[in-house]
């Protein structure tokens, strides 16, 4: 599984983990996020039970386990938390952060020593080291209890299932050319997303944000323009299109 | 789940599925030598032989339900184990991968868990093994008992076509005795073919 370090200011660092080469074929590429910040650590989205190995064999690369305090789920989605019984083994002294909506259903991925911290849902903040992270409410896109993450210092907005595109594992980690982009994410987000209520609240709420980057789950990152880019073309697009 | 730890757990719950079968059947055995007992008593001195041996199939019934219910304890705690075995086999092929891939100062607590969960999985297989010897010393004790209320249903036969009063309801009764005591064992022989297709395969 490749790194790649998006932002490093001191000990305050965000780390991406994707392209993983080993993944078996039928299962879809994703992005793992470590937010570090003093001596503690947070994974975001961990990942599916297939990718547990490369990815604790990636994240050592970067802190120890012992500092890993906290893992979030945006939502309950196995790519995004399969792996959570695994983790369980070996974090000693960890929380899970993940909407209220899910505890009952994630709990079934196995959960005996990391805590569950349910997250309203009007959002929450929670500390690392010195560090504020905000959990920022993004509901039916595309799961019923969905949350983004905002980071205020370093301008990240790990925006989860938003913004996700469908690639192969060599594709480049930055947007380059938004348009031709655009192509890769608009049946994802038409097909998968059910609400274009939902999807308004979501744009007017992170048009306020400050951010440098949007790292969605799958696919690319999009830097500031890319990401306005995307807030424009998001709100013109009809969502929900299984039904008529 | 990986072959051995599955077979593990199909074992339990077939052995378990069958001896609650064998349980239900031994319900309807001890009643049917109530009513055999009840019947030889009224009829008097000519079926006394009959009552003697009627109790003593209540008896023999009423002790293989009991066997029959901490079988089925002892199946329950054999498929947890299987399952937490395999989540230990799991996380221990999983560690091993990791260990494989990378070799740092951060690893060597990986290394500590992937040791600690190694031993942790050998004591679980040990109490595997020692529960399952116990299933297999439990289903013997309950095949010979039925055994002998076989043995003994061949003799209430003759009995039955002795008695003066009656003779073919106390023939027929003791048929049904005997009749409910094969399927019974038709039961514990299967989960005991189980154990043993079981214990080949893990051979291989
Ligand atoms: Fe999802
Ligand atoms: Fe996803």
């Amino acid at each position: 599984m490749k790194s790649h370090k998006l932002y490093t200011q001191g000990s305050h660092q965000w780390v991406v983990f994707g392209r993983d080469e080993s993944k078996p074929d039928k299962i879809i590429d994703t992005n793992q996020y470590l937010v570090v910040n003093q001596d503690k650590a947070m994974l975001l989205d961990p990942g599916g039970i297939e990718l547990f190995s490369p990815m604790l064999a990636s994240v050592v690369k970067h802190v120890s386990l012992e500092q890993i305090e906290h893992l979030f789920a945006s939502h309950q989605d196995p790519d995004i938390i399969s792996s959570l019984g695994l983790w369980d083994q070996v974090l000693d002294h960890a929380t899970l952060h993940s909407p209220w909506v899910w505890e009952g259903f994630i709990r079934h991925f196995g959960m005996q020593n990391i805590q569950y911290n349910a997250l309203p849902d009007e959002g929450a903040e929670i500390a690392l080291g010195s560090l504020k992270l905000r959990f920022v409410p993004a509901h039916y896109l595309h799961s019923s209890g969905n949350f983004n993450v905002y980071d205020p210092v370093a301008k990240v907005l790990f925006s989860g299932d938003l913004g996700a595109a469908l690639e192969a594992v060599d594709a480049p980690l930055f947007v380059e050319d938004f348009a031709s982009h655009a192509d890769k994410m608009k049946y994802f987000h038409q097909r998968w997303m059910p609400s274009n209520k939902a999807k308004l609240d979501w744009i007017s709420r992170v048009k306020e944000l400050d951010v440098d980057f949007m790292a969605p789950q799958h696919g690319r990152i999009f830097k500031r323009e890319a990401f306005l880019e995307f807030l424009e073309w998001f709100e013109k697009l009809d969502v929900g299109i299984a039904v008529s | 789940m990986k072959r051995g730890q599955s077979n593990q757990t199909i074992v339990a719950v077939t052995v378990s599925g069958r001896l609650f079968k064998a349980q239900v059947l031994a319900r309807s055995l001890s009643i049917s030598s109530k009513n055999l007992s009840a019947v030889a008593i009224r009829i008097g001195q000519q079926a006394a032989g009959l009552a003697v041996l009627a109790s003593f199939y209540d008896e023999l019934a009423n002790s293989t339900i009991q066997l029959a219910n901490k079988i089925g304890e002892l199946t329950g705690s054999i498929a947890d184990l299987a399952v937490e075995e395999w989540k230990l086999a799991l996380l221990h092929q999983h560690l091993e991968k990791v260990l494989a891939l990378e070799h740092n100062e951060n690893t060597a607590y990986i290394q500590e868990k992937h040791e600690y969960y190694e031993a942790e999985r050998n004591s679980k297989l040990s109490i595997f093994n020692r529960l399952m010897s116990q299933l297999e010393l439990m289903l013997s004790d309950m095949r010979r008992q039925m055994q002998s209320i076989s043995v003994i249903a061949v003799n209430s036969k003759i009995e039955a076509t002795q008695a003066a009063d009656k003779k073919e309801l106390l023939f027929n009764m003791a048929e049904d005795i005997e009749k409910t005591t094969d399927s019974i064992i038709t039961h514990i022989k299967a989960s005991q073919n189980c154990l043993e297709t079981y214990y080949s395969e893990a051979r291989i």
